[in-house]
């Protein structure tokens, strides 16, 4: 459906976007997640032909945006971060608007917006102006311009962006509905609305994809080592022995801050065997108490943080990133 | 094309300003009327016409200012531009709804001559030449105005620059009378003509030896032209500058000439500011 290759974008001597390569397949829902000033609205603004592209190319359906733009374009609905709406027009004739610039004519137009405007839900509206309109019902008026004519892609960037959560969720729906029938690009910076809508998640970091996988693919992805994180009273005993159970990978002990005398233990091991219980009885043969033990899992929270945030090495499995891990999934 | 057209032309009367536009018009081409024809018995239309030329100066920045400052600040433009319609199409449906306002006050001033007929004697051909002409100088006009509204950021800046632009243009003739047609007026003018471009160049490219060069090579060649031929640069700044005069291009038609040069003058005035600016667009998005 699309296809992004070696995409760069220049501002000046700032790369906005830098060397990017998306397939996009047609019939999914794909995310684009990545902080702010990460290149998502200037990939999307390339990919619709507002903006043209320093170098590479960006083909919409086997049609260059460049060289065959009309084409391409015909394939698209697009609503840009600010939605493109005419003051001082109705709902009805800013799409009967866009429905003439789409090239939608004569008895098709009506019912055209009757359907856009009865999936967005703005039957109620369509007669009022729209700088009388609140937030929420302009941006839906932007989504039904998107939607209208039935394109093949639909982009929207940061579609719920100053939503109240109610029409959130309702939005949300909407492009679940939306991804039935057509490919869907959204662009966020909200992890939770991404993960919860989206089939494929593109990470994008200072113009770069990082990662680009299922919302499932993409934790076990980062999720190399499973990580124990245990708190023992080891009432005078030594615990190095515990390095010696088969499958751990790594050990490391240090005193515990909360509980006096006790040791915090952080034990890594592959995934594939639980050695929770082994860990257990090793600790109660050598004489300890086990006074808390928890297993640390990487919440997709923690996978944006670490491919996004520039601090980091890029060493995702490595032990140092897991207890940041932990931390952040306690505080969510 | 027909859509933007169409949907330019409600925006104008949406609101007032196409009304006032009319409105504008006609009250000043009814007080001319009264006053040449009526009250100094001329029966040429074109008197009136000529006499009304200063005010259109005024009045067609208002009726371009919005064109393309107005899509960009509401960010509008983004949805034009996604859209399978070419920029050359956006802009030409611009111009011709902008050229419709222009045309209703003139349509409506046809009757004038008609009605000034049934006193006496009216040269129908030379008014109704008159009307056309003054129609196709408000096109030049109007594409100068659309135009510098592409470069505008908000509506207030670009009528401002384009009244100056257009005020510029109407009092060309008088500015260069000041001027002697000297050969070193010419020489020192297009020498800081090169300076100025030199300058340009240097903001668009940042490059120091290509805008030093220009600026040398144009005014080196002024000074040997000055050394050498002298004659050549006769007078020429003057033509130059006057070729940017733009409303005295509509004499001819006051004095009862429809002369052909001048109608070619105004559309490729109009072809050209179409044409620079669907180029200004499309720089926007390569800049």
């Amino acid at each position: 459906m699309v296809e992004i290759k070696n995409l760069t974008k220049l501002y000046g001597s700032h790369r906005a976007v830098d060397d990017l390569t998306i397939t996009v397949e047609e019939g999914q829902i794909y995310g684009f997640l990545g902080p702010n000033g990460a290149g998502k609205s200037t990939t999307m603004n390339i990919m619709t032909g507002c903006l043209a592209a320093t170098s590479g190319s960006v083909r919409i359906n086997g049609y260059d945006i460049l060289t065959q733009p009309k084409e391409a374009k015909k394939c698209i609905g697009y609503l840009p971060e600010q939605p493109p709406l005419y003051m001082d027009m109705t709902p009805r004739e800013y799409l009967t608007f866009a429905c003439g610039l789409k090239g939608i004519r004569g008895a098709k137009v009506r019912e055209e917006i009757e359907k856009v405007a009865k999936m967005t839900q703005i039957e109620d509206h369509l007669d009022r102006l729209i700088k009388h309109l609140s937030k929420g019902y302009k941006q839906r008026v932007g989504i039904a311009q998107a939607v209208l004519g039935d394109p093949k892609l639909i982009i929207l960037d940061e579609p719920t962006v100053g939503l109240d959560p109610k029409q959130i969720t309702e939005i949300r729906e909407l492009i679940r509905e939306l991804g039935r029938g057509h490919t869907v690009i959204l662009s966020s910076h909200i992890l939770s609305e991404i993960s919860s809508v989206c089939d494929k998640i593109m990470i994008l970091r200072k113009g770069r994809l990082v990662a680009c996988d299922t919302p499932e693919g993409l934790s076990r992805a980062m999720l190399g080592e499973t990580t124990l994180s245990l708190t023992v009273d080891p009432c005078g005993k030594k615990l190095s022995s515990l390095s010696q159970i088969t499958g751990v990978t790594g050990f490391d002990q240090k005193p515990s801050a909360s509980d006096s005398g006790c040791v915090d233990l952080t034990i890594t091991y592959s995934p594939e065997k639980d050695l929770r219980r082994d860990v257990s009885q090793a600790v109660s043969g050598l004489g300890g108490v086990i006074l808390a033990m928890r297993e640390v899992r990487l919440s997709l929270e923690d996978v944006f943080l670490e491919l996004t945030d520039p601090g980091e090495t890029g060493d995702a499995n490595g032990a140092e990133a897991a207890p940041s891990g932990a931390e952040t999934s306690e505080n969510a | 094309m027909l859509v933007i057209y169409k949907k330019e032309l409600k925006s104008y009367f949406n609101g007032m300003m196409g009304y006032v536009f009319i409105a504008f018009a006609l009250a000043v081409i009814g007080v001319y009327t009264v006053a040449v024809s009526f009250l100094q018995s001329y029966p040429n239309f074109e008197y009136v016409l000529d006499s009304v030329r200063f005010l259109f100066v005024l009045i067609i920045p208002v009726l371009t200012m919005r064109t393309m400052a107005e899509e960009k600040r509401q960010r509008t433009d983004q949805l034009l531009y996604s859209s399978p319609v070419s920029t050359i199409s956006i802009i030409t449906g611009k111009f011709l709804a902008a050229l419709t306002v222009f045309a209703v006050p003139l349509l409506i001033s046809c009757a004038y001559p008609v009605l000034l007929g049934r006193f006496g004697i009216v040269n129908y051909k030379t008014a109704y030449a008159g009307i056309l002409g003054f129609l196709l100088m408000g096109g030049a006009a109007i594409a100068i105005g659309i135009f510098l509204s592409a470069l505008a950021e908000s509506q207030m800046v670009s009528a401002v620059v384009s009244f100056a632009c257009l005020l510029g243009c109407y009092l060309m003739p008088s500015l260069t009378n000041m001027l002697s047609s000297s050969a070193l007026t010419s020489a020192l003018g297009f020498a800081a003509l090169f300076l100025l471009v030199a300058w340009m160049t240097y903001n668009t490219t940042r490059n120091v030896p290509l805008a030093a060069g220009v600026g040398v090579v144009g005014i080196g060649a002024m000074a040997a032209l000055y050394m050498l031929k002298p004659a050549w640069l006769e007078g020429t700044f003057n033509t130059a500058l006057n070729s940017l005069a733009v409303f005295s291009r509509y004499d001819t038609f006051v004095y009862g000439m429809f002369d052909l040069r001048s109608v070619v003058y105004f559309v490729t005035i109009i072809a050209l500011f179409i044409f620079f600016t669907v180029q200004t667009v499309e720089k926007r998005r390569w800049a």
